[in-house]
C-alpha cells in the first residue's frame, strides 16, 4: 500500500546543491497552504468544542443577540485557551519556554523522520513507538554497562546501540512483509506492544534488567553522567535543549541528501511509488524494502537513546514507559508531506502542543484538548485527496514558469502569520509574517502587488499588535 | 505459581468477564472488515462507548439509557470514519488513526471538563443470575452469575454469526467485502451496505466500552481501555474474521490477561508480563501466515470506485 | 437456412460509438435471428468488446438502434438489458470466490424470505436450472475451488437465471482448455435447441468454425462481412480479418545476422490462472536481426516477455543470454548482461509516472558510473542525459523536470525507448512497442528499432499488430496457445500464411467447408 504523501522530494535533476535546497523550499511552500487549511480548519472546530464546554452558547447569543460583540465574547474562550497555549510553548520573552518546546519536539522530529521514511518506500511504520521504546531500553542498559567509558566514546555507543534495536524491529516487520506478505500496519502495531511490554517485564522488580538501586521500582540501572549529550546553555542559562539538536537537524538533513542525491534513495522511492517498474528496471524490491524499514526503525529507536541520553533526565528507563512519541510521529510526518523541513515545523508545532497544554489548564481547558486537535489534523489528512481537489491545484505540467503559482503559498503563511500576530499580539508571529514576505519577495526577484499588500498588512498586524500589547 | 487459583471457578468467570470488552469489539472488527471497510479506531470508539455510557447514565440515572447513548455516540463516530474511508475514498489507516487520537482526546476533555474527579454512585448495569444455570457446581458461578452485558455479548455473538453466515443479508455483505464489483453488477448496493457495517462496527465498540465503565467497574478514567481495542483487533485476525472466531480468541487473550491479575503468578513477575505480550505475538504469527492463512476478506481497505 | 419468420432475436443497426478522438465501432451492423449461434471476430482492437457492450447497456451507442426482437429498446444499464433478457458472461468472471456457487448464482435475486437465507430452496432451484440446461455443477461446491470451465459454467448459469433469452459470451475460450472448449460447445448447441440466442466473440477460429452459424467479422471498427459458416472457410475469414493496411512504411534494409544472442530451449512457464501459458517454446535470436512474435493477444506472448525480464519463474526450460544460462535469473542480472526491454504496459511496468522524465530516463542505470560520479547521483550528468535524450528522441512535450504522467502516451513510450536503447544493451525486448501510439510516432519507433539492429543488437518483436511484425522482422515465429507453430524467414512469410497460423490452423492442406 502506498500512500504518496505528497511529492515526495524526489532526486533533483535540477542542478547543484544549491539549487535543490531552493527546490526543497520550493515544495515545502507548495504544501503548506494545504497544511495551513487543515491546521485552520482543526483549530476552528476546536475552538467550537471550547465554546460549547466552558459556556452556554445559546444562553449568551440569547442576551446579546447576533452582534460582533457576541462573537467576541464567544471567542473570547478558546482565544484564550490558544493564547495560553502558545504562551506556554513560545511566550517568555526570552528562549527559556521556546527551549522546552523545541525539547519536546526533538524526539517526534526523529518519529517524524521515521515514519516518512518507511512512506517513501509505500509502507507504514506505525512501530514508531515500540522502536522508542526498544532504543531507549537498550541505550540505557549499555550506559550503565560501560559508565565507565569517556562521554566522546560512551554517548556515540549509546545512540548507535539504540539505533540498531530500533533498527531491528523495523526489520522484521519489513521482512514479514517482503516475504511474507504481513500487513506492515498490523506487524509494526503488534511490535509496538512487545516492545512495550517487553521491555516492562525486563525492567520490573525480578526482571533481568532490574536495577541495582530501583528501590521497588520498575527502572534499570542509571547510565552515568558520560552518557549525557551537551547541554546547550549558550542558548539561556536555564535552557533544556541538549546537543540532540544538532543530531536531530543531521538526521533531517541526512534524510533530504539521501532522497535527493543518492541511488539508494532514488530506488527506495522507486519501490514506493511503482514496485513493477522498479522490479522490471532490476531494483531488487524486497531488499529495498527491508532496508527501508530498518531504517525507520532505526531513526524511532534513535529517538529512545537520545531520550536516554538527555541531560536534564536520568539516564534510566522506567516502565512504564509510553510516552506517545511514535504516534505523533505519523501525524507530524503526513503534515510534513515527507518534507524535512515541513517536519521539523511540523514536529515544532506537536511539540508546542506538548508544552503549551498544560498552561491552559489555567484557564481551565482541559489540556486533553490538544489529542483533540491532533485528531482532528490527522483526520483532514486523511482527505488529503479531497483537500487538494478543493484546492484545485494543477499537478500537470511543470515548466519552470508554473512554480511561481506554488510560491504564493508563502504569502499565504505571511498573511496567517500576521493575523495570528495580531490576534495573539506576539511579535514572533510578525517577525515571520514579515520574514515569509521578504523570502518571497527575494525568491521571486520582483515585487509584486500582492507581495507589497502582504508586508503592509503584515507591518500593520504588528503594529497594533505591539500597541495592544502596551497599552492593554 | 500457585495452582489452586486455577481450581477456584472465580478465575474463570474472569476470563470471561475480561474477554466480554474485547470480544464486542472484536465483533465490530468482523462487521465492518467482512464489508471491506478496515477500521483499526475500535481502541478510540471504546474509549468513547465508555465515557458517554458513564456520563449519560450519570446525568439520566439510567444505566441502560447510558448503554444507549454509548452504542449512538460509537456509532456516529464510526460514522465519520465510514464518510471518510467510504464516501471520499480517504485512506482508511489513517482515518482510523485519527478516530483514536480524537477518542482519547475527546473522552479526556470532556471528562476533565465535566467530571473531573470520578463518577461517584454511578448508576450501572446490574448482574444477572440464570436460575437453572447458577446453581450447577463449578460451572454455575462461571457462567450462571454475570454482568447483563456478559450475556448480550454471548447472545450478541450468535446473532452475528448467524446473520453473516446464514441470512441475505450477510451474504451481500461477504460478497461486497470481498468482490465489491461482482455485487454491484447484480444490483447489490456497495456503499449502503458497508456503511451500515461500520456504524454497527462503531456501536459494538461503543457498547464494549460501555461495559468497562458501567458493568466490569463502576467508573471512568481517562484512557481506561489501554489498549484493549488493539487486543480486540488482534482477537478478529486470530479469530480468522469470524464472530466465533473472535470469541475464541478474546478468551484466550483473556485466559492471558487472568493469569497476570489472578494470584497464578507472582503479579510483577517476569513471566506474568511475558504472558501480557502473547496476544500480540500470537497475532504477529498469524498475519505472517505461520498459523495457516489468516485472509482478509480480499476487498478488506481498498475503497471501491464503480468507475474503475 | 429458411428464411426467418420472425423478428431477429437481436438487430443491431449503424452503431456508432467514439471514446474521443477513437471510434471504436462505425456504423456496424448486426442481425442475429433467434436460436442462433452468431460470432464476433476481429482482432485486437477491432471493436468486438466495444459492440457487446453496448448491446448489454454498459455503455450507450454515439448514433444507431438497437432491436431485441423487433422492438427498439434503449438501455441505460445491465439493469436494462437483464430485464430484456440479455445476459453476458465477461471475460473476467464476476464471482466471489468464497461463496458457493448457489450463492454466487442468487446473490441480488435471492429467493425471497423472512429472514434465514434460503439456502436449501437457493440450491434446489439452480440444481434445476443446472439440470434443465445440462450444465453439471455442483450447487454447494466452492466458486473459488472451481476449474475455471467450471467457473465460467456458473456465469452462465447466472444470466439462466435471471432469464437471459441471448447470451453475449466475451472471448469465452480464452481461459478454457481445449476438452473445456469441447464441453461448452456441447452446452451452447444444446441451449441453442431451447431458443436461446448466443453472440460470442473470440479469434481463434477454428473454434469459431466448430460451433457457430454465423460469423461477423469486424476490422478496426467496421464491419467487413457477414458470412454463413457453411459457406466460409477459416482462410477466407482470417483474409478478413487481418486485411492489408496501409501504412508508410520504413525501409526495413538487410540484416546482416551474427553471433546467437538468445537462446531459449523448451521454455515452460505458467500464467497467473495457474495454466500452462508456455508449452515448450524453442527460438533464437542473433545479433543484428529482428525476431517477431506474431500472434494475437493471450497466446502467452506476455508470460513470455515475463519470463526473459525475470518477472516470471519459468517451470523447466533454458534460456541463455550470450551463452550465459540466466533461466530465472534475477532483473538486474539480465540487464547486466546487456538486456533491455520495453514492456507492454508502459503505466504498471515501463515508467514511475511520478517520477520525472529525467528520472525515468534513468532508471536501471542508476547505480552505473554514467549517471553517478562516484557514488552520488550526479544532477548534472542527469540532466545532460535528459537534455541529450529529448532532443535524439524528439520526446514532445518535456523538459527534464516534467513529470512523467502529464506526456501524451507516444511521448511516454519514446521515454521507455530512449532509456532502454540508452543503456547500449545487446539484446532488445520490444513488446507490443507501438500500442496507443499516432502514425508519427509509430514511424519513429519503428525507424529506431532497426537502427539498432544495424548497430548489432538482437531485436525481439512480440507485437500483435502484424503490419508492424511484417515490416520489421527479418524472421517471423507465430506464438498461438503457448507453442510456436511455424517460423519464416521474412521472405516466406505473407499475411495468409501467418493469419492462418495465428487463429489456430495450420498450412497442411484441409478437407473443404472446414
Amino acid at each position: 500500500m502506498a500512500v504518496a504523501a505528497g511529492s515526495p522530494a524526489e532526486p533533483s535533476s535540477e542542478g547543484g546543491l544549491g539549487q535543490a535546497l531552493i527546490a526543497l523550499v520550493r515544495r515545502l511552500v507548495a504544501e503548506s497552504a494545504v497544511a495551513a487549511i487543515t491546521l485552520g480548519l482543526a483549530f476552528v472546530l476546536g475552538s467550537l468544542l471550547i465554546i460549547c464546554t466552558t459556556t452556554d452558547p445559546f444562553a449568551v447569543i440569547g442576551e446579546h443577540g447576533f452582534r460582533l460583540k457576541t462573537l467576541g465574547l464567544l471567542l473570547h474562550y478558546p482565544f484564550n485557551a490558544f493564547d495560553s497555549l502558545f504562551s506556554g510553548s513560545f511566550g517568555a520573552p526570552d528562549m527559556t519556554t521556546a527551549t522546552v518546546t523545541f525539547g519536546q519536539a526533538l524526539p517526534l522530529v526523529f518519529t517524524g523522520l521515521a515514519v516518512a521514511f518507511a512512506f517513501r518506500c509505500g509502507l507504514f511504520n506505525i512501530g514508531a513507538e515500540g522502536q522508542l521504546v526498544a532504543g531507549a531500553l537498550v541505550a540505557s542498559m549499555v550506559g550503565s554497562s560501560w559508565s565507565g567509558l569517556p562521554a566522546i566514546l560512551l554517548v556515540p555507543a549509546v545512540l548507535l546501540i539504540s539505533l540498531l534495536a530500533g533498527g531491528v524491529l523495523g526489520a522484521v516487520a519489513g521482512a514479514l512483509k517482503a516475504y511474507r506478505g504481513a500487513h506492515e500496519v498490523i506487524t509494526t502495531i503488534m511490535l509496538n506492544y512487545i516492545a512495550i511490554y517487553g521491555a516492562t517485564a525486563m525492567v520490573e522488580q525480578g526482571g533481568p534488567l532490574n536495577g541495582p538501586n530501583s528501590n521497588g521500582q520498575a527502572v534499570t540501572a542509571h547510565a552515568g553522567s558520560n552518557a549525557f549529550l551537551p547541554l546547550l546553555t549558550w542558548l539561556g542559562k536555564d535552557s533544556t535543549l541538549d546537543a540532540g539538536v544538532f543530531i536531530a537537524l543531521g538526521c533531517a538533513a541526512l534524510y533530504w541528501f539521501i532522497f535527493a542525491r543518492t541511488s539508494f534513495g532514488y530506488e527506495i522511492t522507486a519501490v514506493g511509488l511503482n514496485p513493477g517498474a522498479a522490479a522490471y528496471g532490476g531494483i531488487p524490491i524486497k531488499r529495498r524494502m527491508i532496508m527501508a524499514m530498518a531504517i525507520a526503525g532505526g531513526l524511532g529507536g534513535l529517538a529512545g537513546g537520545l531520550y536516554i541520553a538527555d541531560p536534564t533526565g536520568t539516564g534510566a528507563f522506567q516502565a512504564p514507559f509510553d510516552p506517545g512519541w511514535g504516534f505523533d510521529g505519523i501525524a507530524i510526518a503526513l503534515l510534513g508531506k515527507g518534507n524535512p523541513i515541513g517536519m521539523i515545523l511540523a514536529a515544532i508545532l506537536f511539540g508546542a502542543l506538548r508544552t503549551g497544554s498544560q498552561s491552559m489548564q489555567l484557564v481551565g481547558v482541559s489540556p486533553h484538548m490538544t489529542e483533540v486537535l491532533q485528531g482532528i489534523i490527522v483526520l483532514f489528512i486523511a482527505l488529503d485527496v479531497i483537500v487538494r481537489k478543493l484546492l484545485n491545484r494543477r499537478r500537470g505540467l511543470r515548466t519552470p514558469g508554473d512554480f511561481a503559482a506554488e510560491w504564493r503559498g508563502l504569502l499565504v503563511l505571511a498573511v496567517a502569520s500576521a493575523s495570528i500576530a495580531l490576534i495573539f499580539s506576539h511579535v514572533f508571529f510578525g517577525a515571520l509574517a514579515i520574514a515569509f514576505a521578504a523570502v518571497f519577495v527575494l525568491i521571486r526577484r520582483q515585487v509584486t502587488r500582492g507581495s507589497v499588500a502582504v508586508v503592509v498588512y503584515s507591518v500593520i498586524c504588528l503594529a497594533l499588535g505591539l500597541a495592544i500589547n502596551q497599552y492593554l | 505459581m500457585d495452582w489452586s487459583v486455577l481450581a477456584n471457578s472465580d478465575f474463570y468467570a474472569g476470563i470471561l468477564r475480561t474477554a466480554t470488552p474485547l470480544t464486542l469489539a472484536a465483533l465490530g472488527g468482523v462487521m465492518t472488515e467482512r464489508s471491506g471497510v478496515t477500521n483499526i479506531g475500535l481502541e478510540g470508539l471504546m474509549l468513547i462507548g465508555a465515557f458517554f455510557g458513564a456520563w449519560i447514565s450519570a446525568s439520566v440515572g439510567n444505566p441502560w439509557v447510558g448503554v444507549m447513548g454509548a452504542m449512538f455516540f460509537g456509532g456516529l463516530i464510526a460514522l465519520i470514519h465510514g464518510v471518510v474511508s467510504i464516501g471520499l475514498r480517504g485512506n482508511q489507516i489513517i482515518s482510523g488513526v485519527a478516530i483514536n487520537l480524537f477518542g482519547t482526546g475527546i473522552t479526556g476533555y470532556l471528562y476533565e471538563t465535566y467530571v473531573s474527579n470520578g463518577f461517584t454512585n454511578l448508576p450501572s448495569i446490574p448482574n444477572l443470575t440464570i436460575p437453572g444455570l447458577s446453581a450447577i457446581p463449578g460451572v454455575g458461578p462461571v457462567i450462571g452469575v454475570q454482568n447483563s452485558i456478559v450475556y448480550i455479548m454471548l447472545a450478541l455473538v450468535a446473532i452475528t454469526h448467524l446473520v453473516l453466515f446464514h441470512t441475505t443479508l450477510g451474504l451481500r455483505i461477504r460478497a461486497v467485502g470481498e468482490q465489491p464489483r461482482a455485487a454491484d453488477t447484480v444490483g447489490v448496493n456497495v456503499f449502503a451496505l458497508r456503511y451500515l457495517c461500520v456504524t454497527i462496527s462503531g456501536m459494538l465498540a461503543g457498547l464494549g466500552g460501555a461495559y468497562l465503565s458501567l458493568g466490569l467497574i463502576s467508573n471512568f478514567s481517562v484512557n481506561m481501555t489501554s489498549g484493549k481495542g488493539f487486543i480486540a483487533l488482534a482477537a478478529m485476525i486470530v479469530g480468522k474474521w469470524t464472530p466465533l472466531g473472535a470469541l475464541t480468541a478474546s478468551l484466550l487473550f483473556g485466559f492471558g490477561l487472568q493469569i497476570q491479575t489472578s494470584q497464578l503468578v507472582n503479579v510483577s513477575s517476569f513471566a506474568s508480563n511475558i504472558v501480557t505480550i502473547a496476544p500480540y505475538l500470537i497475532t504477529l504469527i498469524a498475519v505472517a501466515g505461520f498459523i495457516g492463512r489468516a485472509t482478509a476478506p480480499a476487498a478488506d481497505g481498498v475503497p471501491y470506485d464503480p468507475t474503475h | 437456412m429458411t428464411p426467418p419468420t420472425e423478428a431477429p432475436a437481436v438487430e443491431m443497426r449503424a452503431i456508432t460509438k467514439r471514446f474521443g478522438t477513437l471510434v471504436a465501432d462505425d456504423h456496424v451492423d448486426l442481425l442475429a435471428p433467434s436460436g442462433t449461434i452468431h460470432a464476433l471476430v476481429g482482432e485486437n482492437g477491432a471493436g468486438k468488446s466495444t459492440l457487446m457492450n453496448m448491446l448489454y447497456g454498459l455503455y450507450t451507442p454515439d448514433s444507431g438502434e438497437i432491436l431485441i426482437h423487433g422492438k427498439p429498446v434503449t438501455l441505460h444499464g445491465p439493469g436494462d438489458a437483464i430485464k430484456q433478457g440479455i445476459g453476458m458472461v465477461h471475460q473476467h468472471f464476476m464471482l466471489v470466490p468464497p461463496l458457493t456457487v448457489a450463492e454466487n448464482i442468487v446473490l441480488g435475486a435471492e429467493p425471497p424470505s423472512l429472514a434465514r437465507f434460503p439456502r436449501q430452496e437457493a440450491i434446489r432451484r439452480v440444481a434445476e436450472l443446472a439440470a434443465r440446461y445440462g450444465l453439471r455443477v455442483d450447487p454447494t461446491a466452492r466458486v473459488g475451488d472451481l476449474p475455471v470451465g467450471l467457473q465460467q459454467r456458473v456465469e452462465i448459469l447466472k444470466t439462466l437465471y435471471r432469464g437471459a433469452e441471448i447470451l453475449i459470451l466475451d472471448e469465452p475460450t480464452a481461459v478454457l482448455t481445449p476438452q473445456e472448449t469441447d464441453e461448452l460447445f456441447v452446452v451452447l448447441r444444446d441451449l441453442v435447441t431451447k431458443g436461446k440466442t448466443i453472440l460470442f466473440i473470440s479469434h481463434k477460429l477454428r473454434e469459431v468454425m466448430s460451433v457457430a452459424d454465423q460469423i461477423s467479422v469486424l476490422r478496426r471498427g467496421k464491419k467487413v462481412a457477414t458470412l454463413e459458416k457453411a459457406t466460409t472457410s477459416r482462410e477466407e475469414i482470417a483474409r478478413l480479418m487481418v486485411g492489408r493496411e496501409i501504412l508508410p512504411q520504413v525501409d526495413r534494409g538487410v540484416s546482416h545476422p551474427g553471433e546467437p544472442v538468445l537462446e531459449v530451449r523448451d521454455l515452460r512457464c505458467d500464467s497467473d490462472r495457474g495454466l500452462s501459458a508456455l508449452k515448450g517454446l524453442s527460438f533464437t535470436v542473433r545479433a543484428g536481426e529482428v525476431l517477431g512474435i506474431a500472434g494475437v493477444e493471450g497466446n502467452g506472448q506476455s508470460e513470455l516477455v515475463d519470463v526473459l525480464t525475470g518477472l516470471r519463474h519459468a517451470t523447466s526450460g533454458t534460456v541463455s543470454l550470450h551463452g550465459q544460462p540466466v533461466t530465472n535469473a534475477t532483473p538486474r542480472r539480465l540487464r547486466d548482461l546487456g538486456l533491455a526491454a520495453i514492456p507492454e504496459d508502459r503505466h504498471a511496468r515501463g515508467l514511475i509516472l511520478e517520477y520525472s522524465v529525467a528520472n525515468n530516463l534513468v532508471l536501471g542505470s542508476q547505480n552505473s558510473p554514467a549517471v553517478t560520479g562516484g557514488w552520488l547521483l550526479s544532477p548534472r550528468r542527469i540532466l545532460e542525459r535528459a537534455r541529450r535524450l529529448i532532443g535524439q528522441f524528439d520526446i514532445r512535450g518535456a523538459v527534464p523536470a516534467t513529470r512523467a504522467r502529464s506526456l501524451s502516451g507516444g511521448n511516454q513510450q519514446k521515454v521507455v525507448l530512449a532509456r532502454e536503447i540508452e543503456s547500449r544493451p545487446s539484446f532488445l525486448i520490444a513488446a507490443q512497442p507501438t500500442r496507443g501510439l499516432d502514425i508519427g510516432a509509430i514511424q519513429f519507433v519503428h525507424q529506431q528499432l532497426l537502427a539498432e539492429r544495424d548497430k548489432g543488437v538482437g531485436i525481439l518483436l512480440v507485437s500483435a499488430e502484424l503490419d508492424e511484425i511484417l515490416a520489421l522482422s527479418d524472421r517471423i515465429a507465430v506464438l498461438y496457445e503457448g507453442s510456436i507453430p511455424g517460423t519464416f524467414t521474412a521472405e516466406e512469410a505473407t499475411e495468409d500464411r501467418l493469419g492462418i497460423l495465428m487463429t489456430g490452423g495450420s498450412l497442411t492442406p484441409e478437407p473443404v467447408g472446414g
